[in-house]
């Protein structure tokens, strides 16, 4: 699910021109074909073909550290398929954060007379995001969630910033960024569970 | 002066009570308003932020979807109360006091949450009573069927429970909030407060029901005591305090003033009236008068003669005897009324007129049986008076009865009176007839009279007979003296023919008597001898 939301973001992006954007379709249901047999390999691969690219900045590299901790914790939870499930689906969406980072530096820095990429929306529900990653953390066994929480954070007001300043692209990828490491802690939160009685 | 329009005591109190219900009913509306208006306010107000948080909820769950692309409600429940408890500790720490929550309708499963969150407060756990998780049921019944946000409220005891649900994929969104003793706030608030307002108004018209009866018995009893006023000048109104009381003093005063100004108008009458005696009893005192001077001038020419008699001293001392008795009665016709009237024990006035008849009560070997009350016996009264008053009445009752007889003073209450009785074992009524004093002597021959002019003999054995028959009707006693005398003056008379039981210088009312009295008026008067001469 969240290899395809990756791969569909990868298509927005490159599919979305600077000057003229495309207002961007609700992302693709990725409950579809959830699970995968195989998804512990993608990842590894994706997480891999990641740090092969390099990009620059701490905090994509604080990302892929913390993604490949997570990648560790869930090969050693293959006997628990929930755990399993969420740890696998925390990675993704720190990836996804990581890739719609890196995006966020190549894009050009121009004031934009719209907002057609949605970004006061996506800012507004990223604002109750955050608060609610504060939450998610003290569920976390993990002692540097803080770090999320902080990463989020500091996402959010990047994105605040960029909109201020008219760049709406830029402010609508950094502001899912803060989303999505928010949805990376909340599937951590997830994962604490022992035993799942009820499983859908 | 000049009183306001009279309004009636019933009127008074109608309008009194009518007052008193109106302001109590007013000050009940007033409250009811205020209540109702609070209610519906707060009613409004909270399902507004019940319906923003609940629509606020949705948006963050659509906003979490956007990035999860799972659907919360297939995670297992723990995973989904997970997600669901972060989005509410965001969206309902904006709305504080109102819960939120999922409804899971293939469960029938109600969770809940509110901020703070449990682990912050832990006493803050938004426990679900039953009636609340009913009405959330019933409210994700209406919100799955109906596609769209829904809202209603309801009352659990006191408080007033107002929610929103909305439908969010396989789930429904619930927030609630419980608006706490809102439909009997001051009850529930001011309850002492209002027991004690109830009871101060209680307390108020019932004041008002008393003022009104006291004032209407208060009147009533004046009324009752002027009517009584008007036969009883020395009855007087019971003193009792405040304003009535006030008017009952001076309804006394003037009754004192009234009764005195009747007993001098009394005086003045009887002054009046004694003047009227007087010039009549003039007439009365001159005969004696005539009397004793003819007596004292035969006297004097017997003497002269050397015949002297004792007869004539004796009429004179009579007539001076009657001038004396007729003297003395018009003093005591004249003396002015002491009073020494004030309230008293009845008991030794009674005594002290017992005690001053005790001579001729031994003379005739009457006994008083006095019969008086134990206690005291008290009466508004003038002692001296009504001892002289019992005194005479004793008297009479001694002399009525016979020897040995007993005669009964009883004393006693009856109906608010004072009644001292006295009562004698004689005849109650003695008549007498007529004296033949005035009949026998100088009367023609019957044949000489004339029968159409009567005389005064006929009148006199009329009367005579008409009291024999009274006492024998009333059973009386009779004294008759008009037999006897006229046996005694005929039998007399058979031996002189010119005897007569009456003295010699008798005027007697017949035609010879008239022209005598006539005579002697005129010289006594110093009548010229010829007064009027026929033609």
């Amino acid at each position: 699910m969240i290899l395809a939301l990756g791969l569909a973001a990868c298509a927005l992006a490159a599919s979305a021109p600077a000057q003229a954007p495309e207002i961007p379709e609700a992302w693709p249901d990725g409950a579809k074909g959830w699970p995968k047999p195989d998804w512990m390999e993608l990842t590894a691969k994706r997480l891999d073909k990641a740090r092969e690219a390099r990009p620059p900045g701490p905090e994509i590299a604080l990302l892929h550290a913390k993604a490949t901790d997570l990648l560790e914790r869930a090969r050693r939870s293959t006997d628990n398929q929930f755990r399993f499930e969420r740890l696998i689906a925390a990675v993704n969406s720190l990836l996804d954060a990581a890739d719609r980072i890196a995006w966020a530096r190549k894009v050009e820095r121009t004031p934009q007379d719209k907002d057609f990429w949605g970004a006061g929306f996506v800012l507004q529900g990223c604002y109750f995001r955050v608060r609610q990653a504060e939450y998610f953390a003290t569920l976390t066994e993990d002692n540097k969630s803080e770090q999320y929480v902080t990463l989020a954070r500091s996402l959010y007001q990047q994105g605040r910033g960029a909109y201020d300043a008219r760049e709406y692209q830029r402010a609508r990828l950094l502001g899912d960024a803060s989303s999505l490491i928010v949805f990376s802690l909340e599937c951590i939160a997830q994962a604490t569970i022992p035993d799942p009685h009820i499983y859908r | 002066m000049r009183f306001p329009a009279p309004v009636s005591f019933r009127a008074q109190a109608f309008i009194i009570g009518a007052a008193s219900l109106a302001v109590v009913a007013l000050a009940a509306l007033i409250v009811r308003d205020v209540v109702f208006t609070t209610e519906a306010k707060l009613l409004g107000d909270a399902l507004r932020r019940c319906e923003t948080a609940c629509r606020e909820l949705a948006s963050q769950v659509r906003e979490r979807a956007a990035y999860a692309g799972d659907p919360l409600e297939q995670l297992p429940r723990q995973a989904l109360e997970i997600s669901l408890k972060g989005i509410s500790s965001t969206v309902l720490q904006a709305f504080p006091g109102i819960k939120g929550g999922m409804y899971l309708p293939a469960e029938d499963a109600v969770s809940g949450y509110a901020y703070p969150t449990a682990e912050e407060e832990p006493e803050a756990r938004p426990g679900l009573s039953g009636m609340e998780t009913d009405f959330i049921r019933t409210l994700a019944a209406r919100a799955g069927a109906a596609d769209a946000m829904v809202s209603g409220s309801d009352w659990e005891n006191r408080d007033l429970i107002v929610g929103a649900a909305v439908r969010s994929g396989g789930m429904v969104l619930w927030t609630l909030r419980r608006v706490p003793v809102l439909r009997y706030p001051l009850i529930g608030t001011h309850r002492w407060w209002l027991i004690a307002l109830g009871f101060s108004t209680l307390l108020g018209v019932g004041g008002i029901v008393s003022i009104w009866y006291r004032l209407h018995s208060g009147v009533r009893s004046i009324q009752k005591g002027l009517r009584r006023l008007e036969d009883d000048f020395s009855f007087r109104l019971p003193s009792v305090r405040g304003d009535l009381g006030r008017v009952a003093r001076d309804i006394n005063l003037m009754a004192e003033r009234r009764m005195a100004l009747e007993q001098k108008l009394r005086q003045q009458d009887r002054l009046a009236a004694l003047g009227k005696v007087v010039s009549g009893v003039a007439h009365e005192v001159r005969n004696p008068l005539n009397s004793i001077k003819l007596t004292l001038q035969l006297l004097e020419r017997r003497l002269k003669k050397g015949v002297a008699a004792s007869t004539e001293v004796a009429e004179c001392l009579e007539e001076i005897d009657r001038l004396d008795l007729i003297v003395g009665r018009l003093l005591a016709f004249g003396r002015p009324v002491m009073t020494h009237r004030h309230v008293q024990d009845i008991a030794p006035v009674v005594s002290q007129a017992v005690k001053m008849v005790h001579e001729p009560m031994q003379k005739k070997e009457v006994r008083i049986d006095l019969d008086l009350p134990r206690g005291e016996l008290r009466a508004d009264v003038d002692a001296p008076q009504i001892v002289q008053v019992l005194i005479n009445l004793l008297l009479n009752a001694i002399d009525a009865s016979p020897r040995e007889g007993v005669v009964t003073v009883r004393a006693g209450a009856e109906g608010g009176r004072v009644s001292i009785r006295v009562a004698d074992g004689g005849s109650r009524l003695v008549l007498f007839t007529p004296s033949p004093y005035d009949q026998e002597s100088g009367s023609p021959a019957p044949e000489t009279r004339i029968p159409e002019r009567p005389r005064v003999n006929d009148g006199l054995l009329a009367c005579a007979r008409e009291c024999r028959s009274l006492a024998e009707a009333l059973d009386a006693s009779l004294v008759d003296m008009n037999t006897g005398m006229l046996q005694v003056a005929e039998k007399q008379r058979k031996v002189d023919p010119t005897f007569s039981l009456n003295a010699k210088y008798r005027v007697h009312p017949d035609v010879y008597g008239h022209f005598v009295m006539a005579f002697l008026f005129l010289k006594a008067q110093n009548a010229p001898a010829v007064v009027s001469v026929s033609p």
